[in-house]
């Protein structure tokens, strides 16, 4: 269902799910700081666990994303 | 048996819930954060054994290492923990591959790299001391691990790397459920801030009144550094217009700097005394409104502006605080000859379980060097680690021999996590924290359990060994200073820091507000001392009216920086250099805030020369 196939770096097969959580890392670095700028603290109870549930669900996107078209 | 409607069991459950919560609020909160530890470690060991990782212990160590009082706190040892490793992963890795053949160029290059991360790890403080040892003692623990086959070496280095990381994602997940919300960190934040600035104003109205005002509040003020720096760390948002949070220490120094200066000189000075010192001119009043303001701003949840306050870089590497580099060398050489003779013996006798020895001696000799009493903290080392070797190996191969189930190694893991989590943050239990590691380490839980009793008692006695082996070190192998002599070697370097301000080439002179706040680091140091503290308020006075100078006239500033140099290097019993002082301030072409500043050295400079025949 997903393509799956560990990437060759410098001799270390790294599987895609974590360069995954890689880029989500740096996705929700950049929408952290713009949430920053807005205040979100004023809406959010647990900011840290906040922060943990956007990483998640970005991760969760990223690796959804390399979903073959077509299956 | 009678069976429960949907509406019961849900009730039963909410009660249950109910229960629960009550009995975990009721619980001492160190007791509660020890069990959340404890079934932290056991989630990172069964996960660790999901991903068939070769040694899942090192996630339990890591979740127990980075599991600290506070989420700051944790998580900068986390950053350095991932950093630590990583560099020693790769210099292992670079050591195996340059010397697999050369045991003795191997040896020679480990004792250096252990020597100079141990002395690197002296001069730091905190969660950055911790991260130079890391990257010290990860060598040994891989390079050693793998030493009757160095091919495997890059394997062990990933493997290791792998599995920290792992403990250390599920210590963060674990603290994220139970971390306070930004305003319980900005209240808390809000309430040092305002103990440090009344601390500050008492000190101040006690100068003005002409009492004794007693110790300059230098260390509070240093902590309310630290505190928003953790501040900072724990919730990134609060930099958003949280440049006032950042200053409030800065503003304290140059308060109480301004005052003191008030205070030698009396109220008739022309020019300001924030002026003098090269300050914006605010009074000291001022600034401490200025801090009262923002914490007050802060414990509302209202912030000063947008714009985030940007954190320097070099804190990153090193803090703007004191060093002690002859400590830092001492301590470097002792771990080097530690590890060495170890080496040396294991090479000499061809011990089977020599690199446990050395592994075990270079992790100690590197964590605590750096601690204030480093032969005390080592041989409670000593002894946490004999209780855990008594109780890993009954655990092993009594209890985890029965059933190769994970409920049961979970059920045994329980407990002897939440000891080791009571035992590494209560300060009644010295020896906690090694029981921590090393229970764990004796026990060391794998997917394919091999049962060797032989085996295992002799790596113990190695281990054991190695760490006995540093305790020696630590108490008759350049032992470590006693408190006298740290304040006489920082009244030293508060000497030195005065004089390169003084004649230090001006490009590399440092900015004003990082010169102050090693100084007060230095001042924090010898206050215990009334002489030594007196002497040194004046020479932080003498060292920020010599930098203004400087920064302003260069050739007059190199002048002056003569002079002051000649002041605090012949003695300042030299009278005659507080006269040659008062000439050049004389000079008719001089502005007229160059020869005040020229004229209040003068004083400061016959002040220091008038102690010093005193005592």
């Amino acid at each position: 269902m997903i393509g799956l196939q560990a990437v060759d770096l410098l001799g270390v097969f790294v599987e895609p799910a974590v360069i995954c959580l890689v880029a989500a890392l740096v996705a929700t670095a950049g929408l952290r700081r713009i949430l920053n700028r807005i205040g979100i603290d004023r809406f959010v109870h647990n900011r840290a666990l906040f922060d943990l549930a956007v990483l998640i669900a970005m991760t969760s996107l990223f690796i959804l994303s390399l979903r073959r078209p077509g299956r | 048996m009678p069976q429960l409607l949907p509406s019961e069991i849900g009730s039963t459950w909410r009660v249950a819930g109910r229960q629960f919560c009550a009995l975990a609020f009721s619980w001492p909160r160190d007791a509660v954060e020890a069990v959340r530890i404890a079934l932290t470690v056991v989630a990172a060991i069964w996960l660790a054994m999901w991903f068939e990782l070769t040694l899942p212990h090192w996630a339990a160590v890591t979740v127990i290492s980075v599991s600290l009082t506070t989420r700051a706190a944790s998580l900068q040892k986390s950053l350095w923990y991932a950093a630590g490793s990583i560099v020693g992963v790769v210099v292992a890795i670079a050591l195996v591959a340059n010397f697999a053949q050369a045991t003795l160029a191997y040896d020679v290059a480990f004792a250096l790299w252990l020597g100079l991360l141990t002395a690197a790890s002296s001069i730091e403080s905190g969660q950055r001391s911790y991260g130079f040892a890391l990257m010290g003692y990860t060598v040994p623990i891989v390079a050693l691990g793998s030493v009757q086959n160095p091919n495997a070496v890059f394997e062990t280095g990933i493997d290791r790397l792998a599995t920290i990381l792992l403990g250390i994602a599920c210590a963060y997940v674990s603290s994220v459920l139970v971390a306070p919300g930004v305003l319980a960190v900005s209240r808390k934040l809000a309430d040092r801030m305002q103990t440090v600035v009344d601390d500050c104003a008492i000190w101040v109205d006690a100068i003005r009144r002409g009492d004794d005002p007693g110790q300059m509040p230098a260390k509070e003020i240093l902590s309310l550094d630290d505190a928003a720096r953790d501040a900072f760390a724990e919730h990134p948002s609060l930099r958003w217009g949280g440049r006032a949070i950042r200053n409030a220490a800065p503003r304290l120094r140059w308060a109480l700097a301004t005052e003191l200066l008030r205070s030698r000189l009396g109220d008739a000075q022309a020019p300001s005394p924030a002026i003098l010192i090269g300050d914006d001119g605010s009074k000291a009043d001022t600034q401490i409104l200025r801090v009262r303001v923002a914490a007050r701003l802060l414990r509302q949840g209202a912030r000063i502006g947008c714009r985030p306050a940007a954190s320097p870089a070099h804190l990153l590497l090193w803090n703007d605080y004191d060093w002690d580099g002859y400590h830092a060398i001492k301590n470097g050489i002792r771990t080097a000859a530690t590890v060495s003779v170890l080496n040396a013996f294991w090479y000499a006798t061809g011990w089977t379980y020599g690199s446990d020895a050395v592994t075990w001696a270079a992790v100690l000799s590197a964590l605590a060097a750096s601690h204030l009493d480093p032969a005390g903290d080592a041989r409670n080392f000593l002894i946490g680690a004999l209780l855990a070797a008594v109780v890993g190996i009954v655990v092993r191969y009594t209890l985890l021999t029965r059933t190769g189930d994970f409920m049961l190694l979970a059920a045994v893991l329980l407990p002897i996590g939440i000891l080791a989590a009571l035992g590494r943050s209560d300060p009644r239990a010295p020896a906690g924290g090694a029981f921590g590691f090393f229970v764990i380490a004796v026990i060391e839980p794998t997917n394919v359990m091999t049962y060797d009793l032989a085996a295992s008692l002799n790596q113990v006695v190695a281990e054991l060994l190695g760490i006995w082996v540093t305790v020696v070190a630590f108490t008759t192998l350049v032992p470590p200073i006693d408190g006298a002599t740290q304040r006489r070697r920082a009244h030293r370097r508060l000497l030195a820091g005065v004089r390169r301000a003084a004649v230090r080439n001006p490009l590399l002179l440092p900015p004003p507000d990082r010169w102050l706040a090693r100084t007060f680091g230095r001042l924090a140091l010898v206050q215990q001392d009334a002489e030594a503290a007196r002497d040194g308020e004046t020479l932080l006075l003498v060292g920020l009216l010599t930098l203004a100078l400087r920064t302003e006239d260069a050739q007059t500033g190199r002048e002056v920086g003569r002079i002051v140099l000649r002041a605090l290097t012949s003695g300042p019993s030299d009278t005659g250099l507080s006269g040659r002082l008062r000439v050049i301030a004389a000079r008719p072409h001089l502005p007229a805030l160059e020869a005040a500043r020229i004229g209040v050295l003068a004083i400061l400079i016959a002040d220091l020369g008038r102690q010093e025949t005193t005592t």
